[in-house]
């Protein structure tokens, strides 16, 4: 009888201690999840604007550069990449089917190199249908979208806009 | 061997004698003395020790996830608050090319209409002239409030302010219908004071040869919307960048 006494209060502070224990880390981790929630939420404006600037200067490349003219372009001449930010795109591919359309992928970086974009802009041959301009955006550096570290997250929005 | 009774009885009572040492020895240990001496201070120290840490670990724990939730929830108000002033800045924009579009006398409609949104002054609603900060004032940047009709003058819209002054706090409205909207100190009906503050600047890309120009030899402007708040003397800053160009 005296040893089960004994016994008791080590019991109590187990029950005690994992409850409070249980408590604290339930809370911890609606914190941690909510932490989590809110940062995609605004990483995932960030990449809705990186897009959005993208698309701003490929359509200002389109409509006010004619840059992707179809008819001064052919599969050896490409068009001159689109200037963002203060610094000319990349050229990802290039495909014109003579005839038919002009397919110009490019990938911008924004913002002293902290966003990245690809655009794509799909030029159909004059009288044949309309323009195409996608723009991806992302959270994150260029050089994490093309070789993305270990464990890297980041978060990607698009915009699309036809005329 | 056999037992004599004798040896028994001796026996019986030497067993009866321990149990009493055993008692009194018991007695003496209730009562706190000898053997037991001192040893309850340790224990009650240890005790001590692991109680608070059971319960301080968990209570930290909890505590962190309390403000871990605020900041979020902050985060959240933040980020769109941001989103608020980009879509302004870029209805200004809009509402310029719409102005341009519009006016018959207007030739240069695209250029007339990025002119204005970017040297406008007083004279144009959606210009953001006050909002970009130059060699004269490199800190410019506006505060803005949609709650009011766009413009400059009194009474309006976008107003110059620095980052962190009292113009650019803002202020939670209730309309008493249910509707909320945030406002700045330029609305009369103020509502109540919110931690946020929020400016926005029309930045030129660096390298731009001739401000002035408003296209030399870069396309865009950027757009950069910054809303900070503290929370328990921590400062929280959330900024999005957005980039405009005259492609109308």
């Amino acid at each position: 009888m005296k040893k089960t006494q004994r016994g008791f209060a080590l019991l109590v502070a187990i029950i005690f201690m994992s409850v409070m224990l249980s408590f604290g880390l339930a809370l911890g981790s609606i914190g941690y999840k909510q932490q989590i929630l809110a940062s995609a939420a605004v990483e995932s404006q960030y990449a809705f604007y990186a897009a959005d600037a993208a698309l701003e200067c490929a359509l200002y490349a389109d409509q006010q550069q004619n840059l992707f003219d179809f008819s001064t372009h052919d599969t050896t001449t490409h068009p001159n990449t689109i200037t963002c930010d203060g610094a000319p795109a990349t050229e990802l591919s290039y495909a014109y089917t003579i005839g038919v359309q002009m397919v110009v992928s490019e990938r911008l970086s924004l913002d002293s190199g902290k966003r990245c974009a690809i655009v794509t802009v799909y030029k159909p041959a004059p009288g044949t249908g309309l323009t195409y301009i996608f723009s991806q955006g992302f959270d994150v550096s260029c050089t994490t979208v093309i070789s993305p570290p270990t464990g890297a997250r980041f978060v990607s929005r698009g915009l699309n806009a036809h005329y | 061997m056999t037992h004599t009774p004798k040896m028994k009885r001796a026996f019986t009572t030497k067993r009866a004698e321990c149990q009493k040492n055993v008692f009194i020895h018991l007695a003496e240990a209730r009562a706190g003395r000898e053997a037991v001496r001192g040893f309850t201070l340790i224990e009650a120290m240890i005790a001590v020790t692991i109680l608070t840490l059971a319960v301080a670990g968990p209570l930290y724990t909890a505590n962190s996830a309390i403000v871990a939730s605020m900041i979020a929830r902050d985060k959240l108000t933040a980020s769109y608050l941001a989103q608020e002033g980009i879509e302004y800045v870029r209805a200004m924009r809009d509402y310029e090319f719409l102005a341009a579009y519009n006016d018959p006398s207007v030739t240069d409609k695209s250029g007339t209409a990025w002119s204005n949104f970017l040297t406008g002054g007083v004279d144009q609603l959606g210009s953001v002239e006050r909002c970009r900060p130059n060699a004269i004032t490199p800190t410019a940047a506006c505060s803005i409030d949609p709650s009011l009709s766009m413009g400059y003058g009194t009474g309006s819209s976008i107003f110059r302010c620095t980052a962190g002054g009292a113009c650019a706090k803002l202020y939670l409205f209730d309309d008493g219908a249910g509707r909320y909207r945030y406002v700045t100190e330029r609305n009369s009906s103020l509502g109540t004071a919110t931690p946020f503050s929020r400016t926005i600047q029309v930045v030129d890309i660096p390298g731009t040869t001739d401000p002035a120009s408003p296209e030399a030899p870069y396309p865009d402007k950027r757009i950069v919307s910054t809303v900070s708040w503290s929370y328990h003397g921590t400062q929280h800053t959330v900024t999005i960048y957005d980039h405009l160009t005259r492609w109308q």
